[in-house]
């Protein structure tokens, strides 16, 4: 439990020179705290673990049960190499890494985000409500559950996790670019049933307008450039 | 003026969502369409602060949040759009022929919000490698506490700046806005002309996702069946 919570505020100190090392470690510090009771190997483990990792914060749970349950091995009295469970962790995480970020940041956001959106774009309250349950179930799921995972299957844990994950993120995808698309659809069709082809051909060109901004800048940038284009676009339709 | 007894509780809840968005809790609440709602909720208007939240929502639907780094601080802008737009419409009792107007401006302040934090973070991001730097070095000497404390003390960091900001932009932007709605020459329509035009940038964010050039079929597919339902039904 003294565990879990930290997995929580991994990313509480992200920086240049460690990224999330700090976060890491601290997780794993009431952990390291029991192994090295008595025996004094604290240095060992901070020169091991207090350094740089990046990899995706909610399936670093898993790599956090894994090295847990390596290292518990080890000083149980298993012949594992210390090197080994370093880049077995390192290893993890650029899998991880890629992994996470690809169905937590690209698919699965995106997807509810977009649903919750449409439903409040009708004016329905509960979009919001649909968008928490559906995200934290996968949250707490890779999270909590992944942790646990880690902990029982050491550097298994890749297998198992990626066994599941690959099915739902397959569908996933293309769940996303099917609301993506009722989405479009939606936004459009309002447009001309309000102002007829002007409305429409204004959203075409300001569609092909954040795209080919994209191109070149940042998200930022080219939302806000659309908001202001907006903006004067609807006064100038006042004005006339 | 508005008084403190609703300043305070809505940066109270922009404090809390900043812990949210950094410290890797990710509730996902610090979403501007849940932060708005819950802003809604403390000021007696929910729809409106949902309203508001989806909006800056919308925009950033193609929004990559990839461990956070160079996104704009959205938690923050979700709850001052959301704010100030309610805070404004219970000021001018609910007068929808400024709603739009209003919604514009609050809309600004929150992007321009989001725009600070993201300023300080990535500042942060390069300035916080030296404090790593020496508690590294004190917890090669055995003092681990140090590391303890810094990495806890940062989600109070997190907290005081939502906190803060929302504090120090809520009075100004209610007084810019007040002053812009009650001008001779005034932008009329409801908030709906804002869901007809703002949408356009979510989509062309959305579009712009790299998995959708290996979907086509499905959102081609998408498209046309909410074209069917929407036109024939």
């Amino acid at each position: 439990m003294n565990i879990i919570w930290r997995l929580f505020l991994l990313q509480n100190l992200r920086n240049e020179r460690l990224n999330d090392g700090l976060g890491f470690f601290f997780a794993l510090l009431p952990g390291f705290k029991k192994l090295s009771k008595g025996n004094g190997r604290m240095e060992d483990y901070v020169r091991r673990y207090l350094n740089y990792y990046n990899s995706n914060p909610i399936f670093s749970s898993c790599i956090i049960g894994a090295v847990q349950s390596m290292e518990e091995k080890k000083e149980s009295g298993k012949d594992i190499d210390v090197e080994w469970i370093r880049s077995a962790r390192d290893t993890l995480s650029s899998v991880m890494a890629a992994r996470g970020d690809y169905f937590f940041e690209v698919v699965l956001l995106p997807l509810t985000l977009t649903i919750a959106s449409i439903f409040t774009i009708y004016g329905v309250y509960f979009g919001p409500v649909i968008f928490l349950l559906f995200y934290n179930y996968y949250h707490f799921k890779f999270r909590v559950g992944g942790y646990y995972k880690g902990l029982s299957f050491g550097d298994n844990v890749e297998d198992l996790i990626l066994g599941p994950y690959l099915k739902i993120s397959k569908f996933m995808t293309a769940a996303v670019a099917f609301v993506a698309g009722i989405f479009t659809s939606i936004v459009f069709i309002r447009g001309y049933m309000f102002g007829g082809f002007q409305v429409a051909g204004w959203g075409v060109l300001l569609v092909a307008g954040v795209i080919w901004l994209r191109r070149k800048y940042s998200l930022r940038v080219s939302v806000i450039v659309g908001f202001f284009a907006t903006v004067l676009f609807i006064i100038i339709r006042q004005v006339r | 003026m508005i008084g403190f007894d609703l300043i305070i509780p809505v940066s109270l809840l922009g404090g809390a969502l900043c812990v949210d968005f950094r410290t890797s809790l990710r509730l996902m609440l610090s979403q501007p369409i849940c932060g708005g709602l819950l802003t809604g909720i403390i000021l007696g208007e929910p729809f409106n602060g949902l309203l508001a939240g989806t909006l800056i929502q919308i925009m950033f639907l193609g929004n990559l949040f990839v461990r956070g780094t160079k996104t704009l601080d959205l938690p923050i802008a979700g709850v001052v759009s959301a704010a100030l737009f309610v805070l404004v419409d219970l000021n001018l009792a609910g007068d929808v022929s400024v709603a739009a107007m209003t919604m514009i401006w609050a809309l600004f302040f929150g992007l321009s919000a989001g725009w600070f934090g993201y300023f300080l973070y990535r500042i942060l991001f390069f300035k916080l490698s030296g404090a790593a730097e020496f508690v590294v070095k004190k917890a090669m000497a055995g003092k681990l506490w140090y590391l303890s404390l810094l990495h806890i003390s940062m989600v109070v960091f997190h907290f005081l700046y939502g906190f803060v900001v929302l504090l120090a932009i809520l009075p100004v932007g209610y007084k810019v806005i007040l002053y812009f709605v009650s001008t001779s020459w005034r932008l009329t329509g409801s908030v709906d002309i804002l869901y007809i035009f703002l949408p356009f940038i979510g989509v062309g964010s959305l579009l712009r996702m790299q998995i959708l050039k290996s979907q086509g079929f499905w959102f081609i597919s998408g498209v046309l069946l909410s074209a069917v339902i929407l036109v024939f039904m």
